[in-house]
């Protein structure tokens, strides 16, 4: 059992009520992270778009804490700093005291672990994809495979399902053996980055379900991306509002939803985010001004950005 | 300028299909002519002997071309070991590690213009790198620029194998905290493994048709291949050398070897094809 197995559930620490948290695993915390990316590929560096501005919040262990903001916001960016695979222009990413730039890349993402908004599967039967994660660690063949059925079970599948080519499974289930492989190695914080958006609502509260399970079973702090205030309120305890790359407002969901303190957040908790001043739905902006666009942005340094 | 109407692009595209379609079935048939003449003249040449029995003296009938046949298996086989590993080493650089990077700007440069790089240079080029210093033909030199010809075939495949791989893959690997290397070997190479063999064996069809590049380095030989450090036997010199000689006989050899190669092609081609379509079913 790796590290995270080893924590006990008695040990937890007391967090407040409002804020969902529970367990004793590391908490995260990101500090001031600021990101940008180049606007165009000419190949000037010049020309660059602020995608998250000074971002600042903490995950208490244990808890859900959500992520919530319209499509283009930087939710995606944001979770891809937190998990390493793009580096901050400025700020820090914290896990339990420890900076993720101190920490081997390696080691930072069996601790912090995602699961993408596409329920990508690697070829290979739904074994092999749960046990990728395990073999990382040398862990014996009897141990892995124990582990996997663990896992499988979890996330709802039964033990059939493990010699199935994990490719010929519905993309409902494909996104459990998604969550199966990124729970497999005991993370201290699992990033959910819109992970019912690919389904039918079928599947997508059946999702929606399994992350409730995870937070009730496992010592495990989620943070779970989402543009859907319903999903939000029915999974997370906290939650920040992004906006064109910036905080908005960080609080309990509830709180957040029904009496938004921010004019901001009401604009998008009320759908007319679109008739707001600061927001402008184009993604064609001047430098250090707007953070719109980002998913193309996202697509096109998509290669560049998932270095090790 | 007026947008044409429903008639004109039905003339437009009638007007089309009556220039391409003969162009299509010109080529076929000039290969269909080609496949005929081989297999037709070919095929009676095939029978036990010219399987198993080394080639007879000149102006002797009978025998075989059994040395050739085992030379250009060897030198074919020892060239896809040397050059399908370099080829699939450095694809995978191009398209996983520096896609973007001068030096892999540079290799591609470099294996586009070594694609279209005429064989017989090829061959002159290890003749003066291994003939001329070891001081005589062999098995190896020829082995050598088979290699030098499947490298960049290999290459560009694995290039463009890897690259049609969803970064997806790539990220959820890397997102679990393995190495890249690992993400690679583990995730993309499975992904992609039909491409990569697919390419690798359409780079061995494309070289064991080659004559000018064995021509320069293991030229060719009426013995067995004990060893190739020597001259070494091989269908396609075989094949110029017969062609050329004034006897019926090995003229018909000839075609009947002209007919070995083409049926390993057109295995090894239906073979890739093949694969390419398992991978294309499966995704």
């Amino acid at each position: 059992m790796t590290a995270a197995g080893d924590r006990g559930r008695d040990g937890r620490t007391t967090v407040p009520e409002d804020v969902g948290g529970r367990g004793a695993g590391a908490g995260m915390e990101a500090r001031g992270v600021s990101l940008s990316r180049r606007a165009r590929s000419d190949g000037s560096g010049e020309d660059r778009r602020r995608v998250l501005r000074d971002v600042s919040f903490r995950v208490e262990p244990g808890e859900v804490f959500g992520v919530i903001g319209p499509s283009g916001s930087g939710k995606t960016s944001l979770l891809r700093v937190l998990n390493g695979l793009e580096e901050p222009d400025e700020g820090e990413v914290f896990l339990g005291g420890a900076s993720i730039r101190d920490l081997d890349p390696g080691e930072w993402r069996r601790r912090v672990s995602t699961v993408f908004q596409a329920p990508v599967v690697f070829p290979g039967s739904v074994r092999w994809n749960v046990e990728y994660a395990l073999r990382l660690d040398h862990e014996a063949s009897d141990a892995r495979e124990e582990r996997v059925m663990e896992c499988l079970d979890l996330v709802g599948l039964s033990w059939q399902f493990a010699g199935r080519e994990a490719e010929e499974l519905s993309q409902g289930e494909r996104q459990r053996v998604a969550i199966a492989r990124a729970i497999a190695r005991e993370p201290e914080v699992l990033l959910m980055d819109e992970p019912t958006s690919a389904l039918d609502p079928t599947s997508g509260a059946r999702i929606l379900e399994l992350v409730r399970r995870l937070h009730r079973e496992l010592d495990v702090a989620i943070v779970f991306v989402t543009h859907v205030l319903e999903q939000a309120r029915a999974v997370c305890g906290r939650a920040l509002v992004l906006v064109e790359g910036g905080v908005v407002e960080t609080g309990p969901i509830g709180r957040l939803l029904d009496e938004p303190r921010s004019g901001v957040t009401r604009m998008f908790v009320e759908g007319r985010l679109d008739e707001g001043a600061t927001w402008d739905s184009g993604g064609d902006r001047d430098a250090d001004d707007g953070t719109t666009g980002g998913d193309v942005a996202e697509a096109r340094s998509r290669r560049s950005g998932g270095e090790a | 300028m007026q947008p044409r109407g429903v008639a004109g692009r039905q003339f437009a595209d009638q007007a089309m299909r009556v220039v391409m379609i003969p162009a299509a079935l010109s080529g076929i048939a000039i290969l269909a002519w080609i496949l005929w003449e081989v297999m037709s003249r070919g095929a009676a040449a095939l029978n036990w002997s010219f399987f198993t029995e080394l080639p007879s003296p000149p102006g002797v009938e009978g025998g075989g071309l059994s040395n050739a046949i085992l030379g250009t298996l060897l030198m074919t086989l020892l060239a896809t070991a040397i050059g399908a590993p370099l080829g699939l080493l450095a694809g995978v650089f191009l398209a996983e590690f520096g896609p973007k990077s001068r030096i892999a700007t540079a290799v591609r440069f470099t294996s586009n213009l070594l694609m279209g790089t005429p064989s017989i240079i090829i061959g002159v080029f290890v003749y003066a790198l291994i003939v001329l210093r070891t001081g005589h033909f062999s098995g190896w030199a020829g082995a050598v620029a088979l290699a030098i010809l499947i490298l960049p075939v290999v290459l560009r495949t694995t290039e463009d194998m890897l690259n049609l791989v969803p970064d997806e893959l790539r990220e959820s690997g890397l997102a679990l905290g393995a190495p890249r290397w690992r993400v690679t070997l583990w995730i993309i190479f499975r992904a992609a493994k039909t491409g990569l063999v697919t390419g690798v064996l359409l780079a061995v069809a494309r070289v064991s048709g080659e004559t000018a590049p064995l021509l320069f380095t293991a030229l060719n030989s009426f013995y067995w291949p004990e060893t190739l450090s020597e001259p070494t036997a091989n269908l396609t010199v075989t094949i110029f050398n017969y062609a050329m000689s004034p006897y019926a006989d090995w003229q018909q050899k000839a075609w009947g070897a002209s007919f070995l190669i083409t049926i390993g092609v057109l295995v090894v081609a239906v073979l890739a094809r093949f694969s390419l379509q398992r991978r294309a079913a499966k995704t």
